[in-house]
C-alpha cells in the first residue's frame, strides 16, 4: 500500500509568523509560570508541614491511636550475631 | 464593550491572535465576579471558624479559582462558537472573529482544567479541589453542552456553577462545606435568574435568531418580567439569612437588607414596564438595563460586607441574635 502523499503546510507569511512567534512565548511564559507555582507550593507546604501523629505533607499513614506501639529495633551487634547464627 | 473593535474588522481579512484574544476566551469579568465571591467565601470561613490559612496558599487556592472559571468559560466558548457567531453581541468574540481557532480554545480550556484542580489541591485539600472539578464539568459539560440549547430552565439549573465559588473558597480553609458556605450558594443561585433575564430581555431577538431557548423566547416577554418578580423576592429575605445563623453581622445586616429593597424596586418596575416587547420600548428597555447593571452591582457589594466583617474585623453581632 502506498502512503497517501501530505501536502506541506502553506508558507507563513510576516505577521502570522510573528503572532506564532508572540503565542510561542506566551506559552513557554505560562509554563515557566507553573512550575515555579509548583515548586514554591510545595516548598512552602513542606516548611509548614510536621511529621507527626496529626499528619503532615508526607505523612500519608498517621498512627492510630488504639494501634501498637512499634518494637524497638535491635541493637546492630545483636543483629549482626543473630544473622550468622542462622547461617551456621 | 468587546475586545474587538466591530469597525475595524475587514470582512475576509486574516486576524491573528493576540494575548488579548485568548485573556478573552476566559470570560474576565465573569471571573472577577467568580474570584471575588470566591474569595469572600475564603476570607468568612476564616473569620467565623477560627481557622487560619498560609496567605501564600490563600492566593495560590484564588489562582486555582481564577484559571478554573477561565477554563469553563474556554469550553463554554468552543462549544458555543456557531451560536456567538450569528449575535451580534457575541460575534466578536475569539473564535467567531477568527483570531483563534477553535481546536486551540478547547485545547487551553482542558489544560487549564486540569492545571487549576492540581494547583487547587496542591495549595488546599481535596474537598476544594474536588468541588472547583465539580463547577468546571457543571458549567462547560452540564449547562453548555446539555442544558443551554434544550431548556428554558437552562440559566436557573445551570446558575449552580457559578455558585460554586464561595463554597470552593470555604473548602479551601477548612475542608468541608458547612450550612454557611451553602447559604452563600444559595444567594448566587437565586440571584442568576432575575440578573440573566434581565440581560435575556434586552437581547431576546438575538438568541432567538441563534436559536437558544431563552425565557423571552419561548415563553414571551411578560412570563419573564413575572419569573424576575418572583425570584427578586425569594432572593431578598434569603440574604439575610446568613444574619440568622451568625455568618453576617450587622454591616451584613444593613447591607443585604438596603441592597435587597432597592433590587425588589427596581423589579417591579421591569414587571411593570414593557420590558423585552416587540418593538423595543424604550423604557421597558432602560428599566431591564438598570436592574441588570444593579444586579452586578448588588452581588458585589453584598460579598463585599462579608469581606469587611470577616477580613477587616468589623464583625459585630446584630443585637438580639448572638
Amino acid at each position: 500500500m502506498t502512503e497517501p502523499q501530505q501536502t506541506p503546510p502553506p508558507p507563513l507569511d510576516d505577521e502570522a509568523r510573528q503572532a506564532q512567534k508572540r503565542r510561542n512565548w506566551w506559552l513557554a511564559l505560562a509554563l515557566f509560570a507553573f512550575v515555579i507555582l509548583v515548586g514554591v507550593t510545595t516548598v512552602v507546604r513542606l516548611a509548614d508541614s510536621e511529621l507527626g501523629p496529626d499528619g503532615g505533607f508526607y505523612w500519608s499513614n498517621p498512627p492510630q491511636s488504639d494501634s501498637q506501639p512499634m518494637p524497638d529495633l535491635p541493637a546492630a551487634d545483636e543483629a549482626r550475631s543473630d544473622e550468622e547464627g542462622s547461617e551456621q | 464593550m468587546s475586545h474587538v473593535d466591530a469597525a475595524d474588522m475587514t470582512p475576509g481579512a486574516p486576524r491573528y491572535a493576540t494575548a488579548g484574544d485568548y485573556v478573552q476566551l476566559m470570560k474576565p469579568r465573569i471571573m472577577m465576579l467568580v474570584v471575588f465571591t470566591g474569595l469572600a467565601g475564603l476570607v468568612s470561613a476564616v473569620g467565623v471558624t477560627g481557622e487560619a490559612i498560609n496567605p501564600f496558599m490563600a492566593a495560590i487556592a484564588t489562582l486555582a479559582i481564577a484559571l478554573g472559571s477561565g477554563a469553563a468559560g474556554a469550553i463554554n466558548m468552543w462549544y458555543d462558537a456557531d451560536i456567538d457567531a450569528i449575535m451580534k453581541r457575541t460575534s466578536t468574540r475569539p473564535i467567531p472573529s477568527g483570531a483563534v481557532p477553535r481546536e486551540e480554545a478547547i485545547a487551553l480550556g482542558l489544560v487549564m482544567s486540569g492545571v487549576s484542580v492540581l494547583l487547587m489541591w496542591l495549595a488546599s485539600n481535596a474537598v476544594a479541589a474536588a468541588l472547583l472539578a465539580l463547577s468546571i464539568a457543571y458549567y462547560g459539560w452540564f449547562y453548555t453542552m446539555l442544558l443551554k440549547r434544550r431548556t428554558p430552565q437552562n440559566i436557573v439549573i445551570g446558575g449552580a456553577a457559578g455558585a460554586f465559588p464561595p463554597v470552593i473558597g470555604w473548602a479551601v480553609v477548612t475542608g468541608s462545606a458547612p450550612l454557611d458556605a451553602w447559604l452563600l450558594f444559595a444567594i448566587i443561585f437565586f440571584w442568576t435568574p432575575p440578573h440573566f433575564w434581565a440581560l435575556s430581555l434586552l437581547a431576546h431577538g438575538e438568541y432567538k435568531k441563534a436559536n437558544v431557548p431563552m425565557l423571552p423566547v419561548t415563553h414571551g416577554a411578560k412570563v419573564t418580567r413575572n419569573q424576575i418578580m418572583a425570584y427578586t423576592l425569594l432572593l431578598a429575605p434569603l440574604a439575610l439569612a446568613p444574619v440568622l445563623t451568625g455568618l453576617g453581622g450587622l454591616v451584613y445586616a444593613v447591607a443585604a437588607a438596603l441592597l435587597g429593597v432597592v433590587f425588589i424596586k427596581l423589579a417591579v418596575d421591569v414587571w411593570r414596564s414593557d420590558a423585552g416587547a416587540v418593538p423595543v420600548q424604550p423604557e421597558g428597555a432602560k428599566a431591564a438595563k438598570r436592574l441588570f447593571a444593579f444586579s452586578i452591582l448588588y452581588l458585589f457589594l453584598l460579598f463585599a460586607a462579608l469581606i469587611i466583617e470577616h477580613g477587616f474585623g468589623a464583625y459585630m453581632a446584630v443585637p438580639g441574635l448572638s
